[in-house]
């Protein structure tokens, strides 16, 4: 046994807390002025006040727990000189990445003059010099950036942070301190109102975001969604009878929980017209699995001797797509969350763009970045997702400025937030993306834990995301999704009034959901 | 039908009659009925089981404890893990040389703690101590991951003081190695103190954070300022298990770091007036902890607690009298666990709250254990022709989502619904069930002669479990019933189990094909996972 065997049993909980933190509780984080505005993340694109209806995407909201170092995946290597020289560089002797014009082999891709990526976030584009390379390395993020669907907002973070990895995503998973449920759970109250939509997280249980609600559904893995007998039950091939045992069951259990109304059996009646809904999708009628095959040309990064975490991000993000393609008609998949884990808690043996040894952050990036890229490609492979979609990937806090003495760097601040969409270079894009947004604090002054000063509250950008892309009223917003927060418009992305028509698989009078239960 | 619903609705009683007074209590002081226990319904009965439950010096439970003592404490390569009491600096030596060995010593330990938590729970009579041992465990949450003396901790605090004198327990609990660990008073000095644990102690272990005494005249305000959190920091810095040589507790009255702050400090506690605590080493701290366990809000606070446990998840709307007698037995009793347990326990809100709690995943499969009548966890391997290991099961178990000692935070598992019944739980649940029934009841074999046809195979403990082999289908139904739900079911729900082994008139036994099937549909069933 070793401790990663360990840690994985820990199940619904895990998702709570990747690793807990020292525990520094309710230190109340002070807002420091920007030293220097890099660019104003306020477009004068024009939002309408309340957005039509049913002009929704498919929110994909991806939380990198652990705290995503992201000074190293987006390099500040030339927004100052001082910066460059007399921080990043000192402070991170051997743990910085080299600036795209070093002569070393590895070094970061420049995005825009001033910031760049990670190599390994940039696998596969021109040039980029990686070990390990595959047909599943695409360009990654780089390229994402490249086409304008990739939108980098700097120095996000919680206006609440603390040093504890708990305290930090509960905070970021409900959206505001002490709400008792997820943000999501709360955009789905405030708006979905027609009970017109699937949630999912393709993962072992329902994440804190979307907390206190019923319809969330956890589906771990398609081949084995629903209760099972034994696992390889649908497997059974040659000789071997199939015996459907868990058919019987559920044929009795379908009864037996709609003789009340309370929570238990109402728990129970969701969990069998989502079962409805979904097991078709999964099975053939015959019981055998029906496996899913990504769109011509799309190579998800499933090795397991590569990505750092089993390859559940990568197959957590092909359930969303199976379940977002398969076109169900009465019901689109409107919300999916996915934690991706792996050892972005990097106090130790964090490395920079080497693979040997017993680095971990290469790896790691590799996975996100691949991932995240033939997500967005077996989505766009779908002429009709093009522009519907919408990626949000957060983590609770970045990391020190500078470096411990066991090759990693310990708890810190702000941190990187991306927005990825899709259609941008076709001129149909639903971010602005292929820009860096946010107010460069420098690195001069250092914030809350020593880490990077944080200049965006990370809930006004869900906050935009909802209003021009999911529907949501500024009022629902401010009131009763991140209360207090006082949204007053968009930050930048493009308006979606334009967009409304082309949202797929939404006929006439589309509304609700679901499969017919007598309550 | 919809997905979209209310977060948080008001409980509404499950469908069929209440159980009897004494299923209620073997669900909610213990972890499940097994087959045979005995039956009452009168409040008289009721009174006199919880009094035997907490008369735990009088409880013969040798049985349990040697089977405990004869379960394996071997690691996976096959060394000798520490006993259960055994001292930190023994625990320290296995830790310090598992690195040579390969093995990851916490998680061994953790391993072994949980069969061993699993199979008490399965197996003791006290069975009302053990469910206070869970919950103190998680009142004073710490982890495994966080520190190995978790093991130690479990032995030497939790189960010593589960059911002595709160001050006790508190008292041991802030100076468990584990605790230091987990929140950070270990490192706490006195020129700059650590107000992780200082914080908690208040917030978690103690007052509350808010005033919640019916009419008192503070109802509603902070029980503590700021102020208060940092200067209790102070007077317990110096309690630490740095540097100590076995790790276990010291009191720090050194200069040397971590030290003590010995200067004297006012708190105001939410007390007129509140309390001064004097110049002093580590008669400081121990003073607070008398103040703290002596102040009403904590007796409200922790009374609360244990109603919410024992009675409803809603405890200020459905029984604000038993929280308030459990406060008073509290308060007159100076904290002692029995004292309040018994004014919550025989208190009228207990014996009208069926409905109002639902199982935790460690309750729902120990009562599923307890109802197959199974004794021994994991199952001895030769008894099973079953496919699966040992660690398939763990893992399953642990799928449904709460391993023991791994609460990352500090508030241990919650105890309401909300927090765990989910659409996907309903999947798991069912999918324990069938496990435990095939782990333990034995597999369908692949029968050559008849095309492959599956077989279910002949299995003493299950024909014992439905009253012989060849018993009457309707019978077997309901003594599983009886067994597992303990009071009637839907008529069309009862029809239809019967008729899914043959009907009425069929006999059944461990060869019927949907027998086993049958058991596990009973546990996933939504009358089961009510507490």
């Amino acid at each position: 046994m070793n401790r990663r065997d360990f840690l994985k049993g820990c199940a619904t909980f895990s998702a709570l807390a990747a690793t807990r933190g020292f525990g520094i509780t309710n230190l109340v984080f002070a807002n420091s002025n920007p030293i220097s505005n890099l660019q104003s993340p306020i477009s004068s694109a024009q939002s309408p006040e309340t957005p039509p209806p049913n002009n929704r995407d498919l929110l994909l909201f991806v939380f990198v727990r652990g705290g995503m170092d992201g000074l190293n995946v987006l390099v500040p290597h030339n927004v100052s000189a001082a910066d460059r020289s007399s921080y990043y560089n000192t402070l991170r002797p051997t743990l910085g990445i080299p600036a795209p014009n070093s002569s070393a082999a590895r070094k970061a891709i420049d995005l825009d003059g001033k910031f760049g990526f990670h190599p390994d976030a940039a696998r596969g584009a021109a040039g980029v010099n990686v070990p390990n390379q595959g047909a599943f390395d695409t360009g990654g993020l780089y390229e994402l950036f490249k086409r304008n669907d990739l939108a980098v907002v700097t120095a996000c973070g919680s206006p609440d942070i603390t040093g504890s990895h708990f305290d930090t995503e509960l905070y970021v998973d409900q959206g505001g301190k002490s709400l008792g449920s997820g943000w999501l759970t709360r955009y789905m109250q405030a708006v979905n109102t027609s009970s017109d939509a699937l949630v999912v997280a393709p993962q072992n249980g329902v994440p804190p975001s979307l907390g206190g609600w019923y319809g969330g559904m956890a589906i771990p893995d398609p081949k084995n969604f629903g209760g099972q007998w034994h696992p390889w039950e649908q497997y059974n091939g040659a000789n071997n009878q199939k015996v459907d045992i868990v058919g019987g069951q559920r044929t009795l259990l379908q009864g037996m929980y709609t003789r009340g109304s309370d929570y238990v059996e109402a728990q129970g009646q969701v969990a069998n017209a989502a079962y409805d809904l979904l097991n078709p999708l999964f099975r053939n009628p015959d019981g055998t699995p029906i496996a899913y095959t990504p769109a011509a040309g799309v190579n998800y990064l499933t090795s397991t001797s590569i990505t750092p975490d089993y390859a559940h991000f990568a197959n957590s993000l092909q359930t969303v797509a199976r379940l977002a393609k398969a076109n169900i008609a009465v019901n689109p998949l409107r919300v999916a969350c996915v934690d991706v884990g792996g050892g972005w808690d990097t106090h130790d043996n964090e490395g920079t763009t080497d693979w040997a040894g017993n680095a971990r952050f290469p790896k790691l990036v590799a996975n996100l970045s691949n991932n995240l890229k033939a997500f967005c490609d077996d989505m766009n492979a779908d002429p009709a997702w093009r522009g519907h979609y919408t990626v949000v990937v957060v983590s609770e806090f970045g990391r020190v400025l500078y470096q411990n003495d066991s090759g990693g760097c310990d708890h810190g601040a702000g941190n990187i937030l991306l927005l990825i969409g899709s259609g941008g270079s076709e001129g149909i894009g639903n971010v602005n993306g292929g820009q860096v947004y946010g107010n460069w604090p420098g690195l001069q002054k250092l914030g809350f834990n020593d880490g990077l000063n944080i200049t965006t509250d990370y809930r006004t950008v869900l906050a935009d995301v909802l209003f021009n892309r999911m529907g949501a009223t500024k009022d629902q917003i401010n009131n009763a999704i991140f209360p207090g927060l006082n949204f007053g418009g968009p930050l930048g992305y493009t308006d979606l009034g334009l967009l409304s028509q082309q949202k797929p698989n939404e006929p006439a009078g589309y509304k609700a959901f679901i499969p017919a239960v007598n309550r | 039908m919809t997905f979209v619903r209310d977060g948080v609705a008001a409980p509404e009683a499950p469908p069929g009659a209440a159980p009897t007074l004494a299923r209620l209590a073997y669900n909610r002081l213990g972890f499940g009925a097994r087959p045979g226990d005995p039956d009452f319904n009168d409040e008289a009965a009721l009174n006199a089981y919880i009094d035997a439950q907490l008369n735990i010096e009088a409880i013969d439970d040798s049985a349990c404890d040697t089977f405990v003592a004869g379960m394996s404490r071997k690691d996976s390569k096959n060394g000798d893990m520490p006993a259960l009491n055994a001292t930190t600096a023994q625990i320290k030596a296995y830790e310090d040389g598992s690195e040579a060995r390969d093995i990851y010593a916490i998680g061994e330990m953790s391993d072994y703690l949980v069969r061993v938590t699993y199979t008490r729970a399965l197996l003791s009579k006290k069975q009302l101590y053990e469910v206070m041992v869970d919950f103190w465990t998680n009142h004073f949450n710490t982890t495994f991951s966080e520190s190995i003396y978790k093991y130690w901790e479990d032995t030497h605090v939790i189960r010593k003081y589960a059911l002595t004198s709160f001050r006790d327990i508190l008292g041991a609990s802030a100076k468990s190695p584990a605790m230091l660990s987990f929140l950070s008073n270990k490192y706490s000095d006195g020129r700059n103190p650590n107000e992780n644990y200082g914080r908690e102690l208040m917030e978690l272990h103690t007052l509350g954070s808010i005033n919640k005494i019916p009419g008192d005249p503070n109802n509603g305000k902070n029980n503590y300022t700021e102020v208060d959190v940092h200067r209790v920091a102070g007077i317990l810095s110096g309690w630490t298990n740095a540097k100590s040589g076995d790790d276990a507790f010291r009191f720090n009255d050194t200069p040397d770091w971590p030290t003590h702050d010995f200067t004297g400090k006012e708190l105001s506690l939410g007390t007129p007036g509140g309390h001064f605590i004097p110049y002093g080493g580590i008669d400081q701290g121990e003073l607070l902890l008398d103040i703290l366990s002596e102040h009403p809000s904590t007796a409200w606070f922790v009374a609360r607690k244990l109603c919410r446990r024992f009675i409803s998840d809603d405890p200020d709307g459905f029984c604000p009298n038993a929280v308030k007698a459990g406060a008073e037995a509290f308060i007159s009793s100076h904290g002692d666990i029995r004292t309040v347990l018994k004014a919550i326990l025989k208190h009228e809100d207990f014996r009208r709250s069926w409905g109002q709690k639902v199982k935790r995943p460690f309750e729902y499969y120990i009562s599923a254990m307890r109802g197959l009548n199974l004794t021994s966890y994991p199952p001895p391997r030769t008894n099973t022709g079953s496919d699966f290991n040992d660690w398939e099961l763990n893992d399953k178990l642990e799928s449904i989502g709460q391993k023991l000692f791994e609460m990352p935070p500090p508030t241990g598992y919650p105890d309401f619904r909300f927090a765990w019944m989910n659409t996907s739980q309903v999947f798991s649940r069912w999918t324990v069930g069938n496990f435990l029934v095939r782990r333990y009841f034995g597999e369908y074999k692949q029968d050559q002669s008849t095309s492959w046809k599956a077989v279910a195979q002949p299995n003493a403990a299950l024909d014992a479990l439905i009253g012989g082999a060849g018993s009457n289908a309707a019978t077997v139904v309901d003594k599983l019933i009886a067994n597992f739900i303990g009071h009637s079911i839907d008529a069309a729900d009862r029809t239809a189990l019967i008729n899914y082994i043959g009907g009425a008139s069929a006999t059944v036994s461990s060869t019927t094909f949907n027998l086993r099937p049958l058991v596990g549909v009973l546990i996933a069933s939504p009358y089961f996972q009510w507490r």
